[in-house]
């Protein structure tokens, strides 16, 4: 791989913007360059499901005319991005990492993709996803193994693992992802990058195969905190397809961000959170805590007693939503499943109404606790994963990668995980930034903040 | 000649929607349990008063 391909596959993308605007660059040299770096690449890592050259190159040179007639459509115009193979494409083939959708080719875009489409981005390709989402390991037993670039015998997390993999090897500037108990957030921190779970109906779900319709969000794994505000300001806003999005106008949050945490206030649980992470988590997010406090913030302690019972909340809300979803299926070819999908769909099964309904009111008193927690802190700061990637078959660990992404799944409440260490075996570590509802705005300013003076974006993987 | 069901077999292939072996019923069981004994800690919660979350039935006048 020349050095000119590694220069341009880590830039971000406000630097990649930048050359293409001023013309020092074109987005086919882009996209060639991807191209070539996911064929040499990919084989190691298996991120993707279907990689759109054509298409690309199609769209890349159809960018490279209007760029040079002076007709940019904005900062994504050119950048050469991925979905997770969840998000329909219309004409391209969307598996869901599933056999039961292995020839599945949609008739039309997932709303976000149009909307990423019509910012000007260039699609490399559909990546990997635990199969139906339904997992945070990103194996289906259909498309095989997604690795994870900083050692490829660990899982990428997932189920958004492909664009996890993706991303943090330099294949695209971003990849979508869905988020329904962590699957943006697992992947990202498995992976070293970053990842945003907006509030509950900011991005539209429509499109978006569901895994768990009052759980599931959608949002982007990038490099750093500015690319990941500059796609999500692409991706969100109302959508009538989606009577769950919210008519609140979209931030320009890439101009929200901030140099220093002088005037914020940072809660810290005192229970849960921190209760089981592995030693080098705790203490390399608590050293993160002390460089915000160097940053200018004050830091206090918030109780969220509720959070023993998230577990058994989300589990209630997920499992009936599950089961509901795959009925027809379930019923029709149980065979096409891998077991653990399988599992989760069959023991849904046997949650009763009143146990998903009482589930459903429950989350009204979590999210009512944290909004205590967050009347008094602007942004909570905790883990995002308690240890670091597993091995790719220690399955038995995949449901521990959820127990701290899941409560603001629960609640809805805009979550960003970002980079801040690394363990001795040379894998990354999390933490995770949790806001007010539609304050994506805020948690990203103070994740900039974060990472512009800690400076563990900067790393890379070896491949 | 009818087969006699045992009718807790018959509630249970009713409640999953499919037919059950043995084999079946204990791979379930080890999974199925677990999940019922972590739902059982949502009823020391106090929800009175409290709706599940609803959505409108009706956007406007037509739709």
């Amino acid at each position: 791989m020349t050095t000119i391909h590694q220069d341009i596959a880590y830039s971000t993308i406000d630097e990649i913007s930048a050359k293409l605007a001023s013309k020092a660059l074109s987005p086919v040299e882009v996209t060639e360059s991807l191209l070539q770096r996911i064929e040499a690449i990919n084989p190691k890592l298996n991120a993707f499901i279907t990689v759109t050259a054509e298409l690309a190159l199609e769209e890349a040179s159809r960018a490279e005319k209007d760029i040079m007639s002076g007709n940019i459509k904005g900062p994504l115009h050119g950048i050469p991005i991925v979905h997770k193979d969840i998000y329909y494409t219309k004409g391209i083939r969307t598996t869901i990492s599933s056999k039961i959708f292995e020839n599945h080719i949609p008739n039309t875009n997932a709303t976000a993709v149009t909307k990423l489409s019509e910012a000007g981005t260039i699609l490399l390709g559909k990546v990997q996803t635990h199969e139906f989402a339904a997992g945070a390991m990103t194996n289906s037993p259909h498309f095989g193994p997604c690795r994870n670039p900083w050692d490829i015998s660990r899982t990428p997390g997932g189920s958004s693992g492909g664009s996890g993999s993706a991303v943090a090897a330099g294949l695209a500037f971003m990849g979508t992802g869905t988020d329904t108990g962590g699957s943006i957030r697992i992947p990202a921190a498995a992976c070293g990058i970053v990842g945003i779970k907006p509030t509950y109906g900011r991005v539209s779900r429509n499109g978006i195969f569901p895994l768990s319709w009052s759980l599931d969000h959608g949002g982007p794994l990038t490099r750093t905190v500015k690319d990941a505000a500059l796609c999500l300001e692409a991706m969100a806003g109302y959508d009538s397809l989606d009577p769950t999005t919210s008519t609140l106008p979209v931030p320009a949050y890439s101009t929200m961000l901030r140099e220093d945490l002088k005037g914020v206030r940072i809660g810290i649980p005192t229970t849960y959170y921190f209760d089981n992470n592995s030693p080098e988590v705790f203490a390399a997010v608590h050293k993160a805590i002390a460089v915000m406090k160097q940053l200018g913030a004050e830091i206090i302690d918030v109780d969220i007693p509720l959070l023993d019972t998230v577990m058994a909340i989300s589990r209630g809300i997920c499992s009936g939503e599950v089961s509901a979803i795959h009925d027809k299926w379930y019923r029709e070819c149980p065979e096409m499943y891998g077991p653990d999908v399988l599992a989760m769909i069959e023991s849904g099964r046997l949650v009763t109404a009143v146990q998903y309904l009482q589930s459903q009111r429950a989350r009204q008193l979590l999210q009512e606790q944290f909004a205590e927690a967050l009347h008094e802190a602007d942004v909570l700061v905790t883990p995002t994963l308690p240890i670091t990637a597993p091995a790719i078959d220690n399955t038995a660990v995949g449901m521990r990668l959820a127990e701290l992404t899941m409560p603001t799944n629960v609640t809805g409440l805009p979550s960003l995980a970002l980079p801040c260490g690394f363990d001795q075996s040379g894998l990354p570590i999390s933490l995770q930034l949790i806001g007010k509802p539609f304050a994506e705005g805020e948690v990203l300013g103070i994740g900039h903040a974060y990472e512009q003076s800690a400076g563990w974006h900067l790393s890379r993987p070896s491949l | 000649m009818t087969k006699i069901q045992n009718p807790a077999l018959a509630l249970l292939e009713s409640a999953i929607g499919v037919p059950l072996d043995e084999q079946r019923i204990s791979a379930l069981a080890e999974i199925a349990l677990p999940l019922q004994s972590l739902l059982q800690s949502l009823e020391d919660l106090d929800l009175e008063g409290i709706e599940p979350p609803l959505l409108p039935l009706w956007k406007d006048e037509t739709t």
